[in-house]
């Protein structure tokens, strides 16, 4: 029964690991966007900071590529 | 979150004219808090940011999918004609 505990508890401590909870929130409307540089589907580098003062930027996260939706 | 060949074919499927970038590292993911509670891939979150750098609009979840609200935000930042 003891051992039961244990194993339970061991589950525990290993799925606190896997899913942190303290997780950064969402940023919103009105605070300022972070820079960065990401490489694009031709190699190329893209930075936000190219865009200040030329153009607006639509910034879209998805899940994984060649995904419906 | 994908590597720049699983983007370009996403991107030659959809003909598309705009950078699909990879985030392999998940720093931008985390910086924009879109991070999915697994840590393995980000939210479907699309943020307006203006050219001042500033977010002016976010869609998330479902709402993200559809383009109009974005587009709605970028027609906003456009400047007015005289």
């Amino acid at each position: 029964m003891l051992i039961r505990w244990f194993l339970v508890a061991i589950a525990l401590v290993i799925l606190c690991l896997l899913f942190p909870l303290a997780s950064k929130a969402q940023l919103k409307v009105g605070d300022r966007a972070p820079d960065f540089a990401l490489q694009g589907q031709n190699g190329q580098t893209v930075k936000l900071s190219d865009f200040l003062g030329k153009k607006s930027v639509v910034l879209a996260f998805y899940i994984k590529a060649s995904t419906p939706g | 979150m994908d590597g720049a060949e699983a983007n370009r074919k996403f991107a030659q499927s959809l003909g598309a004219t705009f950078p699909i970038l990879s985030d392999p590292e998940k720093t931008t993911a985390k910086a924009y808090g879109v991070l999915n509670f697994t840590h393995l891939f980000a939210n479907r979150v699309t943020f307006v940011i203006d050219k001042d750098g500033v977010i002016q609009h976010v869609d998330k979840g479902s709402d993200a999918i559809d383009p109009t609200g974005a587009c709605g935000a970028c027609t906003g930042l456009q400047p007015k004609k005289p």
